[in-house]
């Protein structure tokens, strides 16, 4: 997408047709709530609107988009004093068990449960498709930080999901 | 974790479905948020621009804010006396960690920062520091599961982690080559680890009751592992 002044309407409006999902899921996993999540994706866009940048492809965007998106929930999460959402005490998470049916928001809310410095490396390496190093790239974090994140988390989740989940 | 497992959390999070009309919605107050921001922008800040008046703004909290510091600082000097430094000849545990049985890689919770090794040990009760010369040093326990030292050094992150526990708190899952003892080392064994993808080494050793795992990327050589190893066990 191209600078903004020469950004037309439609530009901006096929920018967002091609990823306001993404930014609303991504949002709605840090703020677990509709409205918070749509409040963040508004705000994610409003700065595309009007920042003066333009992106080079897609990915480009891609990637523009989650940083932002991850950083803007983060600190609208620190104003919000919800402390419940930056660490997550195993021996206070609740008994998840596992559904009969196909139904993986079990899954979902362990993730979403996830302190966020940790949530960052399992969207980009789950839901994004990224690898440790390029995850390291977008984030601006050491390849081994990453690593490290990522064994955190995983360590995490095998605890909070238990038997469903473990190697 | 594998790729049933890896495929359920993507699947998981492509569930999430926003409510009904909201890109609509979100796409109007997109474009309205963008225009006041934009005209706020023109006119300058709603409130004004009195330098006089930004300055009471910022003592209205500023002052309260800092009293509210010096009387916590004041409390937690008053009710937290300093503890004994331990001590410094080498690994010392001043508490029992966790026991876990031999095999099986530990799991455990989230980690607490510190900002220094004394510190660390303090909380811990394992003392660890990185070595001579390491850079961008953190220091982090998972409770008292374990005590973490990240460091850089020759161009290399490094994650050292020690423990009285006689588990696998290396926090690596995957396939492993078979363990070697390390050449330059006393007793330190070697093992490759492949971890979803991503190559790590995995080097162990133990001082007295106090377990040590350092760990790495993949493609560190021997000799660089065995040269932290010298400076580690020199500290």
């Amino acid at each position: 997408m191209s600078k903004a002044a020469s950004r037309t309407d439609a530009d901006f409006e096929a920018f967002y047709e091609r990823h306001w999902k993404y930014v609303y899921r991504l949002c709605y996993t840090y703020m677990q709530s509709e409205a918070d999540a749509e409040d963040c994706t508004e705000d994610v866009f409003v700065k595309v609107l009007t920042g003066d940048f333009s992106f080079a492809d897609e990915t480009h965007e891609r990637k523009w988009l989650t940083v932002t998106a991850i950083n803007l929930c983060k600190d609208r999460l620190k104003s919000y004093g919800r402390r419940n959402v930056d660490s997550l005490d195993v021996e206070d998470a609740p008994e998840i068990a596992a559904p009969v049916q196909e139904d993986y928001s079990y899954v979902r809310e362990a993730v979403m449960a996830l302190p966020p410095k940790l949530k960052d490396v399992i969207w980009l390496y789950y839901f994004d498709g990224y690898s440790t190093d390029e995850i390291a790239a977008v984030l601006g974090r050491p390849p081994s930080t990453v690593r490290n994140q990522m064994r955190d988390a995983r360590n995490l989740l095998r605890e909070t999901l238990g038997e469903t989940f473990l190697l | 974790m594998n790729e049933t497992e890896n495929n359920r959390i993507r699947e998981s999070l492509e569930q999430i479905e926003p409510a009904a009309n909201a890109k609509e919605r979100m796409l109007a107050n997109i474009r309205r948020k963008a225009a006041e921001q934009t005209s706020e922008n023109a006119a300058g800040s709603p409130r004004g621009s009195s330098s006089q008046g930004r300055i009471m703004r910022i003592l209205r909290w500023a002052v309260p804010a800092a009293a509210c510091l010096i009387i916590a600082i004041l409390g937690a000097v008053h009710f937290f006396p300093k503890k004994a430094a331990p001590s410094t000849t080498g690994i010392t545990v001043t508490t029992t960690g966790t026991v876990t049985p031999e095999g099986g890689v530990m799991s455990y919770g989230p980690m607490t920062t510190y900002s220094s090794a004394e510190e660390l040990a303090a909380a811990v009760g394992v003392r660890i520091d990185a070595p001579a010369g390491a850079a961008d040093v953190s220091y982090e326990s998972a409770g008292t599961d374990f005590a973490q030292v990240i460091f850089t050094y020759g161009g290399r992150e490094y994650t050292l982690r020690a423990s009285t526990s006689t588990g696998d708190f290396s926090g690596l899952y995957g396939k492993e080559s078979e363990p070697r003892k390390l050449t330059g080392t006393d007793d330190a064994v070697l093992t490759r680890v492949q971890d979803e993808g991503t190559d790590f080494f995995k080097l162990v050793w133990n001082a007295g009751s106090i377990k040590t795992i350092l760990t790495g990327p993949g493609d560190t050589p021997d000799s660089a592992i065995a040269e932290v190893y010298t400076r580690l066990k020199a500290k």
